[in-house]
């Protein structure tokens, strides 16, 4: 510590302080408010030390060269090394811009108190409807071809500054089950405690197989697996997994982190806003509205698909192989169209489709691998490089432009170059559909394809293992 | 008065960054805006208090010693 500095006292009062505390009063969650308030001793220190040193230079003291000398920003390193490792310990959380748990300041103060929810239960028809109300937290749901009641159970978590104020959130939010009709109301009563004490539950919900499930959350995680009813989830902010759904299948999020749907025999419905996106074996029709910016796969739709993002939008009559979405590209495999692909700045490789390819791009490469069967194909791009792979001996009726570039006829013949003053053009065939491919500037290429290069290589082969549900905080 | 507002400056860079070090991470912690995203204000900031050390830097920089070195 800097001489005359009174910095290193204060620190040595601080810890002596925290000790003291700790043995008088050992219910205090020290730990807590260590792991959350010091980096208010990195602000405080630094506060202090601009104090002094305006005070050295108002008294005409000498002023040290370095305000915080290397010994120091050492251990403020090491501070922030064990405050940062005890934060993300006690929140299972991370400095990275992916860390998804804070929906708010009120949120985040105090500390988190553990209850267990009452588990109830209610009878209720095969095919009852089962609304989950307003909720705050994560909701498990499981059909069960046994069970012909409704029951929920789980447990809370309060945040509160006193123990008190924490268990009087926790008696005012029983869990509910409500009879209405053919509907089971699952009620949190999280709307009946204040901001101050916010309380959010983790809840396991089993209802008959038969059951149709509509939910409206606020912030928190659903899983459905195997219910055979329709699934309608709303939320202001949340990750939905689905698994083996009967019914149609409806999800309106304002934010969310991932949306998965594995198996489902109905419709599948996307609108709002969020990240990564997986659907795999739909049966029904797939209509996304909205703007998805992470990882986005989709795989095996029986069905029509309809994607309109603000940058992409993709309609394809039916998708027996995959799609991949990720920032700045677009792969897919095995498409059956016609295929109506418009998009502004990507780079887009289509391999193995049938029927009509339409695709119209601002900017960005294309690659095109059809396979054997050749169906016409239309292609257009501001700027950008184009590349097609043509099986041999297959029929077409070529004409592959560009403004600003170089053609390249790797085929041979029967396509032939017309060079113009600055681009040049690859024509010629054997008559069959129409492909006709332009760029604004770039390269064209035409090329014999191989029987090993159909599919893109970068299409992952599986989707990656379901995240598990986020871990409650403990005391 | 130049030399005091120089090594001033020089003396205020550490607590600053120091200060604006915890509260970044203190905004991270409540949920404001995460560390990961506004890292680079630390930067920009660093950047700035160097900035105003040149502009009161005398235009001959000699060794910059501790404050009175123009006793010389």
């Amino acid at each position: 510590m800097r001489r005359g500095s009174v910095i290193g006292p204060l620190i040595l009062i601080g810890i002596g302080g925290l000790f003291l505390l700790r043995n008088l009063w050992p219910e205090i969650p020290l730990v807590d408010i260590i792991a959350k308030y010091w980096p208010f001793v990195l602000i405080a220190w630094g506060g202090l030390r601009l104090i002094e040193i305006l005070m050295w230079a108002i008294m005409s003291k000498p002023i040290p060269r370095n305000g915080i000398s290397g010994g120091e920003w050492i251990l403020v390193f090491l501070i922030c090394i064990v405050g940062g490792s005890m934060y993300t310990a006690r929140h299972y959380t991370a400095w990275f811009p992916t860390g998804r748990a804070w929906h708010g300041v009120m949120m985040d103060l105090g500390d988190s108190y553990d209850y267990t929810l009452t588990s109830v239960e209610k009878p209720c028809a095969k095919n009852c409807k089962v609304l989950i109300e307003n909720f705050r937290g994560n909701a498990k749901i499981t059909g069960s071809k046994d069970a012909t009641t409704v029951s929920a159970g789980g447990h809370e978590t309060v945040r509160s500054f006193q123990q008190s104020e924490a268990d009087k959130a926790n008696k005012e939010t029983p869990l509910e089950l409500i009879p209405q009709g053919d509907e089971i109301i699952v009620r949190t009563n999280q709307d009946r405690v204040s901001d101050r004490t916010p309380a959010t539950a983790e809840l396991e919900i089993t209802v008959p197989i038969g059951s149709s499930i509509e939910g409206h959350g606020r912030t928190g995680d659903f899983d459905i697996q195997t219910v055979n009813g329709a699934v309608d989830i709303s939320s202001d902010n949340a990750g939905v997994r689905l698994e083996s759904i009967g019914g149609d299948v409806r999800i309106d999020l304002r934010k969310s982190d991932i949306i998965r749907a594995i198996g489902v025999k109905g419709s599948v419905d996307l609108k709002g806003r969020g990240q990564d996106v997986e659907l795999q074996n739909i049966d029904g029709q797939v209509t996304v509205a909205g703007t998805y910016t992470g990882q986005i796969q989709l795989s095996n739709l029986a069905k029509p698909l309809r994607w309109e993002d603000t940058q992409i939008s993709v309609s394809c009559e039916k998708l027996p192989g995959q799609i991949h979405m990720g920032l700045g590209e677009f792969t897919a495999d095995n498409l059956i169209g016609p295929i109506r692909l418009n998009a502004r700045s990507r780079d887009i490789q289509l391999s193995n489709f049938a029927q009509a390819l339409d695709l119209t791009l601002d900017r960005g490469n294309v690659d095109l691998r059809p396979g054997k069967n050749i169906p016409k194909i239309e292609v257009h791009t501001r700027s950008g490089d184009l590349e097609l792979a043509l099986a041999e001996g297959s029929k077409f009726d070529l004409k592959a432009s560009t403004d600003h570039g170089e053609v390249h006829n790797d085929f041979g013949a029967p396509l032939r170059v017309d060079e113009s003053t600055h681009g040049a053009t690859i024509v010629g065939g054997s008559g069959g559909p129409q492909l006709r491919l332009e760029t604004g500037r770039g390269a064209v290429t035409v090329r014999k394809a191989s029987a090993d290069e159909v599919t893109f290589p970068n299409i992952p082969s599986q989707p990656d293992a379901p995240k598990p549900p986020r871990a409650p905080i403990k005391e | 008065m130049n030399d005091i507002s120089y090594s001033l400056i020089q003396a205020i860079r550490g607590p600053i960054m120091l200060i604006a070090l915890g509260t970044l991470v203190a905004i991270d912690y409540f949920g404001i805006y995460g560390f990961g995203r506004t890292w680079p204000v630390l930067i920009i900031l660093f950047g700035l208090l160097k900035l105003m050390e040149k502009v009161v830097a005398r235009p001959v920089v000699q060794d910059s010693g501790p404050a009175g070195g123009s006793a010389i």
